[in-house]
């Protein structure tokens, strides 16, 4: 599996899913005109990806996404839920939400997204504001 | 039950399937098993949507928050806290189209604060600024009627639109200001006025209707204004509105 990157543009996260490394980043802003379109490729690269690596393997997945639209919110449910069943087939995937302390509303959002999982560990990092 | 819920019918599907669940007929259902694991599923969509509308409804209120403070910040000044030129200039428009549509008199007066150079001069730009803050303060607590609004339209100088106000009304409003200026007792040295800080003011008043240019209004406030501070300072001075833009 190669990597994926995307570039971040204004209303779309970067995406960078290192199969080397085993570390999933997406990090920006996420209000694509269309979010099913716009995450379906990541979604398609996942699919291929599990299928490739052991069922051992310890996956990082961070997250910063300092603000998204609804349908993202959907979205971004719907991988969790795709990561959850990784970790019932045996995977063992960290998904960390990091957001700016001061960022009142991302951080509830990730309380949000944790309360709605099982199985998959979910922390929350607050990054100190310089 | 739950009649503040905006989601009481997706409450009542679940509360009626779960009766139908547990209805003595449908016990002895082989496809009970199958409709309940089905509601299990609809349940669990149905708290992530409440998840994303209370995330949006989140972000939302932030976004509402940032438009407030944009918002302020695109219209009024920084340092004065009255408004700023971009807001006088929607404004001014918004009551020049209401004063042609009602054919009323509509009135600016332009001030102006007398030697300002030399205060700044004197006493540093940080007692400039404090001096602007003041000024503009005794300006708004001169406007009685919530439609008066002030703008700082320049570096020292502030402008006041007056709706449904002619000239007599404006020179009333003028002296005022004249006034709360003088009860701030700010000493202005550099001033040949009078030793204390003082305003000059133009005033300008029109019954506006649609071909006329409300630039003409403010030409004729600027206009004004020179004569006040060619006349000695300290005092307003009317100007009548020309007939063509040309002393534009």
């Amino acid at each position: 599996v190669e990597s994926l990157f995307v570039e971040s543009t204004k209303s779309s996260p970067y995406v960078h899913f290192d199969p080397q490394l085993h570390v999933l980043e997406i990090r920006g802003e996420s209000y694509p005109e269309n979010a099913a379109k716009f995450y379906a490729p990541m979604f398609a690269w996942l699919e291929e990806y599990f299928a490739s690596v052991d069922n051992d393997q310890s996956i990082e997945v961070n997250m910063e996404i300092v603000y998204f639209n609804s349908s993202s919110s959907k979205v971004f449910m719907n991988f969790f839920e795709l990561l959850q069943d990784a970790v019932v087939a045996g995977k063992n995937v960290v998904v960390n939400w990091r957001c700016h302390e001061d960022n009142e509303t991302a951080l509830e959002c990730g309380e949000e997204f944790m309360e709605d999982l099982q199985n998959l560990t979910f922390n929350l990092i607050e990054i100190p504001g310089d | 039950m739950c009649n503040d819920s905006i989601f009481s019918k997706e409450e009542e599907v679940i509360r009626e399937s779960e009766e139908i669940l547990t209805s003595s007929e449908f016990l002895e259902n082989s496809l009970a098993i199958h409709y309940a694991k089905l509601l299990e599923r609809y349940k669990k969509l149905f708290s992530q949507t409440r998840r994303i509308i209370r995330m949006s409804d989140m972000m939302q209120q932030e976004l509402n928050l940032l438009s407030e403070k944009l918002e302020r910040l695109s219209t009024v000044d920084e340092l004065t806290e009255v408004g700023n030129r971009r807001a006088f200039d929607d404004l001014f428009l918004k009551e020049w189209l209401r004063a042609c549509r009602r054919t009323e008199s509509i009135s600016l007066l332009l001030i102006d604060i007398d030697y300002f150079k030399n205060y700044n001069d004197l006493h540093g730009h940080l007692e400039g600024d404090s001096c602007l803050r003041m000024v503009a303060g005794a300006i708004r607590s001169s406007l009685k009627r919530p439609e008066d609004f002030v703008a700082r339209f320049g570096g020292e100088e502030f402008i006041v639109v007056l709706p449904s106000t002619d000239v007599a009304g404006a020179l009333k409003v003028a002296e005022k200001i004249h006034l709360k200026v003088a009860g701030l007792v700010i000493e202005n040295p550099g001033s040949s006025v009078s030793g204390r800080l003082t305003v000059s003011i133009g005033a300008a008043a029109t019954i506006p209707c649609r071909t006329m240019d409300r630039m003409l209004l403010l030409a004729a406030s600027d206009q004004a204004l020179y004569k006040a501070k060619n006349q000695g300072r300290n005092r307003t001075c009317v100007d009548d509105v020309q007939a063509s833009p040309s002393s534009l």
